[in-house]
């Protein structure tokens, strides 16, 4: 069966956007659920909002890699790519062999308290890479209320989590993704609105829930406080067509065209904590 | 909702049979029930059951070794305490981590925190966006 072949373009590490262009690029070539091999014999490493995406992208259409160089294809083992690890003793394994590489989490709806003790492992091993126990809360913050936030809406069984710390530049990138229906979705599934995709994302970040609850609805936007505003990041938060890009002093939305992304995509990057980090100002 | 207290037959010295009310407590241990990091909603909602089952007055969620609770967890953290009343459901050993997002959620619960003002959003096309 043929399957079309979309060839990975560089990545500008520099900011999140870099990222963003590649992952782009590629995904505007590709049909809606269309089985595509994806090249990367042009990139000489993937970063995690590179790499959970196409994660998530693979499990949901098939699909595959080539090209990848050995130093690349190694990585790319020992992050467990592209399956991910969805078990507590599979994840109590792999950090056993892997001291610096986090795995790619596989995170099962249904199977509750299995799902917070790997969460737990995932965000105590990021603790651990980065060296950032003082700022313990920040880290967790963020990975927690996102995961969650995944689990609850997405009405898929399946989201993906996924972090890489760089010593050399001491910044840290996690991303958090699903193939579920989306926030405009969302709105319109569990309260009837109609919202485009930037209009979602901008409802989403005024705190207003898709549940009928006014108590609920701060976990994205208090997350992205805790990044930008306690940690001095960057955050990114791509549903359907939309993408919101944010750091401490501006939020950018942009519609992307011929692209769609059925399900979210959150990505951060926060530089390495140097002391301890409170959160409770950004908590609401 | 309060949890069902347990009646016992007593013979008092008088000799006339009484009732009286069995102070039965349990204990739940968060970190061994669900995990040290404690994220979503759905996984507090299934103590409910938990609690249930323990046919006790007192119901302790102990919360040592438990090293961050999210603050939807924290919320259904409240709630189902409420559900249950405040005097049947009590939280102990909470580190400061823990006990501060409890603290937080419970004061925001009662006094909402106004909305902090967030930068505007700037709406830019895809090219001026990787142009930059």
């Amino acid at each position: 069966m043929h399957m079309k072949t979309v060839k990975v373009t560089r990545f500008d590490t520099a900011s999140l956007v870099g990222i963003l262009r590649p992952l782009y690029l590629a995904f505007k070539e590709i049909e809606d659920g269309e089985r595509t091999c994806f090249d990367l014999s042009s990139v000489s490493f993937a970063p995690p909002l590179f790499i959970l995406p196409l994660v998530a992208y693979l499990k949901s259409t098939g699909g595959s890699v080539s090209g990848s160089s050995p130093v690349l294809q190694s990585y790319l083992d020992c992050i467990h790519f592209p399956d991910g690890i969805d078990s507590v003793s599979g994840f109590e394994a792999l950090a056993q062999s892997s001291k610096t590489y986090v795995p790619i989490s596989v995170l099962k709806k249904r199977s509750g308290a299995e799902r917070e003790r790997l969460e737990t492992m995932f965000s105590s091993m990021v603790l651990k890479v980065l060296g950032a126990s003082q700022a313990s809360s920040a880290i967790h913050y963020p990975i927690s209320e996102l995961v969650t936030n995944i689990i609850e809406h997405s009405k898929v069984e399946e989201g993906y989590v996924f972090g890489q710390y760089y010593p050399r530049k001491s910044y840290l990138d996690i991303c958090i993704a699903d193939c579920g229906k989306g926030l405009a979705g969302s709105y319109f599934d569990e309260l009837g609105l109609k919202f485009s995709d930037t209009e979602a994302i901008e409802e989403v970040l005024k705190g207003h829930s898709t549940k009928m609850n006014t108590e609920r609805g701060f976990g994205v936007r208090t997350s992205k406080r805790v990044v930008c505003e306690a940690m001095g990041g960057e955050f990114m938060l791509l549903s359907g067509s939309a993408v919101l890009v944010a750091n401490k002093k501006k939020q950018q939305l942009v519609t992307l065209p011929d692209f769609h992304w059925q399900g979210v995509i959150i990505a951060y990057r926060i530089p390495k904590p140097r002391g301890p980090i409170d959160i409770t100002p950004y908590l609401e | 909702m309060t949890l069902r207290p347990i009646w016992s037959k007593v013979v008092a010295p008088c000799g006339i049979l009484t009732y009286m009310k069995e102070q039965s407590k349990s204990t739940i241990k968060i970190a061994e029930a669900i995990a040290p990091v404690v994220s979503s909603r759905d996984i507090v909602d299934s103590l409910e059951a938990m609690i249930r089952k323990a046919h006790s007055t007192v119901v302790e969620l102990d919360f040592s070794d438990v090293v961050f609770v999210s603050r939807s967890a924290a919320h259904e953290f409240l709630m189902l305490r409420e559900k249950f009343s405040t005097d049947s459901v009590v939280f102990i050993n909470t580190d400061a981590t823990v006990a501060s997002m409890l603290r937080t959620v419970a004061a925001n619960r009662a006094v909402p925190k106004a909305p902090a003002r967030a930068p505007k959003f700037e709406r830019i096309s895809a090219e001026e966006l990787f142009a930059n």
